[in-house]
């Protein structure tokens, strides 16, 4: 809190404090979007929201969730002014042509079931897998984040897993 | 313990030592659990392709805040006084970059005095309104963009612009006024506030404030009360200090539906209202359900806000009472029924609300229905012969008949 206090006092300071998140702010843009391009644009506009809300954080939350509402929020209020235009998911992902062998194969036929899941994985179900997975949130968590009810992001969370598994079973991996 | 309930807690991130024990002794779980495990190191190994350029605020931005800021503390200085702080804000004005975003325009206080000036980003002003009301915003959660309606008793939008007309009052009461923005577009910014006013009894965890945006100007704002759709202004005025009446409100804002479109919803005796009420459940058009219920009643079914909607979309499934719950009915038999106690409608509250109401007429009868329950709401009769009891409320004289309750048990 002291350091945040500090740098809204400074101009340097404060661009120093943002710098530090940027890299933060970009990794989970990425991860929504799915798109470095739309990560950039979303990451940009957090920032600023950060920027301009920063007097407002009262570590009643950790800095890392108060920085990932801001982001999730920010991307949602983007949705609304893009309507109808969808964000580019995994088109031009790295990870997408990335070799998926390695490794023993259960992980191989996991790593192509969860390639595809999050080629096809938008909107809120997107943000609650990488809620629950990037960031390891518990359900009362990504609710609060997400401002839905605890019952909705479990029974998402349980759809996206059903999901997995059955392209985890259609790739080749076995009956659980 | 079912493998189902360990795996669904495994996914939810919520594991007991029971269900730990349980996991080491069961194949299936153990699976379940190393493809949850598989998942995760994936996602931390997923590659993240470098930036190609800085996501970094302009200096500007970054400047306006700590200026901001400066300015803020300056003016907590009561020590200071008034007239120094008015120096500073002279100061301020005097910045060529604070010129020439033309002239300034304030949001002024009924009490006196300005609050906010309106050249400001409109997040400061935000900032500057909440400091005002002894506040601070903790966040600011969500930006819904919405139309206000051409009129506040527009036909076609009555039930949008009895809500918006509610919050004008309400906002009105701190010196702003929504009604030259009416069939203009804006955004509802909703934010988390210190929650420090026992006044705003809420059941979130945070009050929040509703700010109305247009063109970086604040043009409305009010507090959320229980449930969402109570109201009060930022003053800590709720509608029963700002209106002498709901009845009288309702005549003054337009509310008397005699209207043509209401006029074709007038009905001769409240038994034709009940039949029509049930028969627009029956035929599942929630939008004309919605239109015979009292106004009061209406203003209760505004609490929809989510991430989405500012107000609810879905008026029956808001709507927790009996009528809200059935897929259809069919009414069998209606007879007027003595009230057991002293009518409920007469009382200043209504709702859970204070809106210093008195209605004109009010009757109760009870209902024998045939009803089906509606897929997907719980409902504890089965299908088949229910009897009700429906409340019916002529809010003004003059004013049609409207349905005020109708529940299975006695008023």
């Amino acid at each position: 809190m002291e350091e945040i206090e500090r740098a809204l006092d400074d101009i340097d300071t404060l661009t120093a404090c943002l710098r530090d998140i940027e890299p933060f702010v970009y990794r989970v843009s990425f991860q929504l979007t799915g798109h470095r391009q739309d990560a950039e644009d979303l990451g940009q506009e957090a920032l600023v929201k950060i920027c301009r809300q920063l007097h407002a954080f009262r570590g009643e939350s950790s800095f890392q969730s108060w920085v990932y509402r801001i982001i999730v929020n920010t991307q949602r209020d983007l949705w609304r002014h893009k309507k109808g235009v969808e964000f580019v998911e995994w088109q031009e992902n790295d990870q997408r042509d990335a070799p998926a062998a390695e490794g023993p194969e259960g992980q191989v036929s996991h790593k192509l079931a969860l390639q595809e899941l999050l080629q096809e994985v938008k909107g809120v179900d997107r943000q609650i897998f990488f809620l629950r997975f990037a960031e390891d949130r518990p359900v009362k968590e990504m609710a609060a984040l997400l401002e839905m009810k605890e019952s909705a992001v479990k029974s998402r969370l349980w759809r996206l897993r059903d999901r997995l598994k059955e392209k985890w079973q259609r790739i080749g991996g076995d009956e659980l | 313990m079912k493998c189902q309930d360990v795996q669904k807690q495994i996914w939810e991130l919520n594991m007991s030592e029971r269900m730990i024990e349980h996991i080491e002794n069961c194949a299936a779980c153990r699976a379940e659990m190393k493809l949850v495990k598989d998942v995760g190191l994936q996602v931390e190994e997923m590659p993240i392709p470098p930036q190609t350029r800085s996501l970094m605020p302009d200096r500007s931005v970054i400047e306006e805040v700590v200026l901001a800021r400066k300015r803020n503390r300056s003016r907590r200085w009561g020590v200071l006084g008034t007239v120094a702080a008015g120096v500073i804000v002279a100061l301020w004005m005097t910045q060529p970059w604070g010129a020439a975003e033309g002239p300034t325009r304030q949001i002024d206080n009924l009490e006196g005095g300005p609050i906010v000036s309106k050249h400001l980003t409109f997040e400061i002003q935000v900032q500057q309104l909440l400091d005002h009301y002894g506040t601070e915003a903790t966040f600011s959660g969500l930006s819904i963009p919405v139309r206000l309606p051409n009129s506040f008793t527009a036909e076609s939008e009555v039930e949008e612009g009895l809500y918006w007309a509610y919050a004008n009052e309400v906002s009105k009461a701190i010196g702003l006024d929504m009604t030259a923005h009416l069939g203009q577009s804006a955004t509802a910014t909703v934010w988390d506030v210190r929650d420090q006013m026992p006044f705003v009894e809420t059941s979130n965890e945070h009050s929040r404030v509703v700010v109305i945006e247009q063109d970086n100007d604040v043009i409305g704002a009010w507090l959320l009360r229980k449930g969402d759709w109570q109201l009060a202004s930022l003053s800590r005025r709720d509608w029963g200090d700002l209106v002498s009446s709901w009845s009288d409100w309702l005549l003054a804002q337009g509310f008397t539906d005699d209207s043509p479109d209401a006029t074709a919803n007038l009905f001769a005796t409240p038994e034709d209202l009940i039949r029509a009420f049930y028969k627009q459940i029956d035929e599942g058009h929630p939008e004309k359900v919605y239109d015979l219920y009292s106004k009061a009643h209406q203003i209760d079914l505004f609490r929809g806000l989510d991430p989405d909607h500012l107000l609810t979309r879905d008026w029956m499934e808001v709507d927790t009472s009996l009528a809200g719950r059935l897929g259809g009915a069919e009414v069998v038999d209606i007879r007027p029924e003595e009230f057991l106690h002293q009518p409920s409608a007469n009382h200043p509250t209504a709702f859970g609300a204070d809106l210093h109401r008195n209605v004109f007429a009010e009757r109760q009868y009870v209902v024998d229905l045939n009803i089906k329950s509606k897929p997907g709401r719980r409902l504890i009769y089965p299908d088949g012969p229910l009897q009700v009891h429906v409340i019916v409320v002529q809010e003004t004289k003059g004013s049609p008949w409207r349905i005020e309750v109708a529940n299975s048990a006695p008023q």
